[in-house]
């Protein structure tokens, strides 16, 4: 399924996201529970009358029964500030065969246009790797409206993964830029040291982001051997090289390893309450939107 | 099974080419991974992938080479066929001029015709004949073919020749074709002499169907026509010798005729008795043109019974001499003085052009070679260092003669060789046109004092020697009188309206310049037709007009052969061997050995596995995004 398919599409239409914590300062169409305003659509509780409210809130039926003047108040609607990081370093296109990076933009765009549809505003942003002169990241236009969907796929085709990952800086250097957090979303295959995206996950938090983390990982990661038996493996960001030979007990090595680094990542995110979710380039994008991201929190349908 | 294009084999080295192409790949390629983080677990393993451990796709490229060598190498296996051939038979066919004797009122050649055709129509359908002809060379008149019609026309349409025979040579190539393939065969031989003088292995002449034809033995033959006229005589001065020989077991008489232009000049009967010769001589003929020798009366073979010969008109002929030796002059005017019809002119080498020679002049340049070729016949003594046509190595002095060749017209009735003045000699480099005539030894090789050859189409002769000092009218110098003597004749140019005399059976070769398709032929029998190659093959007795827009020529064939002449040889020792083997009827089941190639299956299979490895490349390529 992608992009192209409006049956999918039609599959999104379906689907918003889910708030937990954020909400932004503008109004907007995201009816945020638990808190009030003075008008709106949705009635949300009565308050005593205190004098400045406007009297055609004042509920006379109630005044009537309670002999009390009270005013009604409203679910407040805001919107959602919808912030998408993209990892675009050089592991994002290695091995070829998984497409990860590919697989990665199309994630991207099929939540931002969930986001949009939603008319909440929405900044992708790429993170690069830093350089002198030059933002560590580079974001896309804020888009507002489910009309400017189409500007998000031309910014994402001018996207090419390259160079190292630098998650936590990256993130830091773009929340010192931004006033409004929102809802955080970082799409990468977190193929760093810990130390890297729990430094990056954690400022988040601390910025006051509702953070998630979308997991990317592909199938040759997942089962090697299924595509070599030996050779010489290269480090595409690192640029090392490694002589490998992949035995029965290399495997299972390997295997540990990715293991315990899956492990590391989703129990982080457990204990700092960030959503994880894990995509594997083998699985139907529909298949994620409609079934993994609504079952793990990410979205819900309307 | 075994291979054809050995030379293919060192293709097989490519396997091991492609093994270090793998290798070399191996160690080349790379496996991206977006990280070495996982990989550090595993424990990094550099010799076991230093091990040839080839994968599926080597295997299918290691067959396709070798099954594309395989090809190449044109393998086969043996077969063992069984074929039915019918037999061969081999006619050989005497053609020469003893053939022509008549045996009754037919000749034996029509004789041996009719006994060839019997032989042809007894074959059955499988079998194969082919017909050879002999004369003085075989010659294939028919390959082997069951085309029965075809060999029995070719038959009808073969004509004899007047030549001598050569009749080994054409039972050898017969036995040679019957033996091809490993085929049963016969050879039939047709031919009027006796078994005996075949030179064959006895068993190769037992192994012969043997048709001798002919008994008849009436022939007197003139056995010899010679003229003795050298250049420089008359007619008046020319004697001819004719020998008259009786063939017959039994005495015969006859009238020898000579005609001089058709005039008699010369008749005497005669009677010879059985295998009896007498020779005639007659001279003081009274003027030049052709003369025929006749017997008559006519008998079994007429070809014998008549030759020609011409008597010569003499001719002035001029002797150019150029010498810076003053003495030498004077000494071959001395000698020139003593030979009618020569005249001499004497000239220093700084008088001569080549413009003053005339095609029928003989030079002599002593001590002296034109810059440019002359186109005359010419004799060098003691050419001078640096001289463009005998390169001088060395000089000598006091030589010994060592070697000559006695049968040269140049050295005919010199008995002293030795008695030549050797005082002073240049030592020359043989040219790659000329033979040595005489030679001497130095200390260093073998060193030629005289040689001859033919330049551009004229005769050279050299002497390596000097004879200034030598005295050609003293009489201690005749051997170098009678050399200088005998070098003056065989320069001399033929007289072209002097008709020349070929024996049949050979070729005359056309003087080099001849233009052989501007020549028509107009041969004794037959009608005039046109030249396409440089010779003529003289095949018939008579006179043979060549005619061209600048040559003409004339020749006189005539057949002096005592092996054709005597038509009627007895066995000199057993009579006829009869075959030993059966003679071959039924068609034959021949089982023999083929090779059957299956190169071309190879190719086959080399285009599917190409195919295969491709689709499984493709695959793999799907799979692993890698090549």
């Amino acid at each position: 399924v992608g992009l192209t398919d409006f049956a999918f599409f039609r599959q999104l239409d379906r689907l918003r996201l889910r708030i937990r914590t954020a909400r932004g300062h503008r109004p907007g169409e995201t009816l945020i529970p638990r808190s009030t305003q003075a008008w709106g659509v949705e009635f949300e509780a009565y308050k005593d009358y205190v004098p400045g409210d406007d009297f055609r809130y004042v509920d006379w039926n109630a005044v009537g029964r309670l002999d009390q003047l009270v005013v009604r108040t409203f679910t407040a609607e805001r919107e959602i500030p919808v912030h998408l990081f993209l990892d675009t370093s050089a592991s994002m296109r290695a091995p070829v065969v998984d497409q990860k990076f590919t697989f990665a933009t199309d994630l991207v765009s099929a939540i931002g246009y969930v986001v949009l549809n939603n008319n909440d505003p929405l900044q992708v942003v790429a993170l690069a790797t830093p350089a002198s002169g030059h933002l560590p990241f580079r974001p896309a236009p804020l888009l507002r409206h489910r009309s400017q969907f189409a500007r998000l796929p031309s910014f994402l085709q001018t996207l090419a993964p390259t160079g190292k990952t630098y998650l936590r800086e990256t993130v830091q250097a773009y929340t010192e830029q931004t006033r409004e957090p929102g809802i955080a979303t970082v799409v990468s295959d977190f193929l760093v040291e810990p130390a890297q995206y729990e430094g990056a996950l954690t400022l988040l938090k601390a910025r006051g982001y509702e953070v998630r983390a979308v997991h990317i990982l592909g199938a040759a990661e997942m089962a090697p051997e299924r595509f070599f038996r030996r050779g010489k493996l290269y480090d595409v960001e690192e640029h090392g090289e490694r002589w490998v030979s992949l035995s029965r007990a290399h495997l299972q090595q390997y295997q540990e390893a990715l293991r315990a680094h899956l492990d590391a990542l989703q129990q982080f995110c457990h204990r700092h309450q960030v959503l994880y979710s894990r995509a594997t380039t083998d699985t139907p994008l529909a298949q994620i939107m409609t079934e993994q991201l609504t079952q793990t929190g990410f979205l819900a349908f309307r | 099974m075994g291979i054809l294009n050995p030379a293919a084999l060192p293709l097989l080295t490519l396997l091991g080419i492609l093994i270090l192409i793998y290798l070399r790949e191996r160690w080349r390629q790379r496996i991206e991974v977006p990280s070495l983080l996982l990989w550090r677990a595993v424990p990094e393993d550099k010799a076991r992938i230093r091990r040839f451990l080839p994968d599926l796709l080597f295997f299918a490229q290691a067959l396709l080479l070798l099954l594309l060598i395989g090809g190449l190498l044109r393998p086969y296996r043996s077969q063992i066929v069984t074929e039915t051939h019918g037999n061969r038979h081999i006619l050989v066919i005497d053609t020469s001029a003893s053939m022509q004797a008549r045996e009754g009122r037919t000749r034996r050649f029509d004789r041996a015709l009719d006994e060839a055709k019997r032989v042809v129509r007894s074959l059955g359908p499988l079998d194969e004949s082919m017909v050879i002809s002999i004369s003085t060379r075989p010659q294939v008149v028919s390959g082997l073919t069951s085309d029965h019609l075809l060999v029995l026309h070719l038959l009808e349409a073969l004509q004899p020749v007047d030549t001598s025979t050569n009749l080994d040579l054409g039972v050898e190539l017969a036995l040679a074709q019957r033996d091809r393939d490993e085929r049963r065969g016969r050879v039939h031989v047709f031919t009027d002499l006796p078994q005996s003088t075949l030179s064959l292995p006895q068993e190769q002449v037992k192994e012969l169907e043997y048709h001798r034809i002919g008994k008849n033995d009436d022939n007197l033959a003139l056995a010899a026509f010679h003229l003795h006229q050298n250049p420089f005589q008359t007619y008046s001065q020319t004697q001819a010798y004719m020998l008259v020989r009786n063939y017959a077991y039994h005495p015969k008489s006859g009238t020898l005729t000579l005609q001089l232009n058709g005039e008699p000049v010369f008749q005497r009967e005669f009677t010879l008795a059985a295998r009896e010769a007498a020779s005639f001589s007659v001279k003081g003929f009274e003027k030049a043109g052709q003369l025929i020798a006749r017997i008559e009366p006519g008998d079994a073979l007429a070809l014998d019974n008549q030759a020609l010969a011409w008597v010569a008109e003499r001719h002035e002929r001029r002797l150019v001499v150029v010498s810076p030796v003053k003495n030498l002059h004077e000494e071959l005017t001395r000698v020139s003085q003593s030979i009618p019809g020569l005249t001499l002119t004497a000239m220093t080498p700084e008088a001569f052009s080549p413009e003053r020679l005339n095609p029928q002049d003989v030079a002599l340049f002593h001590q002296f070679v034109p810059s440019t070729t002359v186109s005359v016949n010419s004799l060098y003594v003691f050419p001078p260092p640096d001289n463009p046509l005998f390169p001088v190595v060395a000089e000598a002095a006091d030589l010994s003669i060592l070697d000559w060749r006695q049968e040269h017209d140049l050295l005919r009735n010199l008995h002293y060789v030795e008695a030549l003045p050797l005082k002073k000699a240049r030592v020359l480099a043989l040219p790659p046109w000329a033979q040595v005539l005489i030679s001497s030894r130095t200390k260093m090789s073998e060193v030629p004092l005289a040689l001859t050859g033919e330049k551009d189409g004229h005769r050279v002769v050299c002497l390596a020697f000097d004879l200034n000092k030598g005295n050609l009218t003293n009489s201690d110098n005749l051997t170098l009188l009678l050399l200088f003597l005998n070098t003056l004749r065989w320069l001399l140019p033929p007289d072209p309206v002097t008709p020349q005399l070929v024996p049949t059976g050979e070729a005359f070769f056309l003087p080099p310049g001849t233009t052989p398709d501007s020549l028509r032929l107009l041969p004794p029998q037959g009608e005039e037709r046109v030249i396409e190659t440089d010779t003529v093959e003289v095949d018939h007795v008579g006179e043979y007009r060549l005619g061209g827009s600048r040559y003409r020529a004339t020749l006189y064939a005539n057949l002096f052969d005592e092996m054709e002449s005597d038509i009627a040889r007895r066995e000199e020792d057993t009579p006829i061997a009869k075959p030993t083997s059966e003679s071959p009827s039924a068609p034959q089941e021949l089982t023999r050995t083929v090779p059957n190639e299956f190169g071309r299956s190879l190719y086959y299979g080399a285009a599917l596995v190409l195919i295969l490895e491709w689709l499984y490349a493709m695959w793999r390529y799907s799979q692993t995004g890698a090549p």
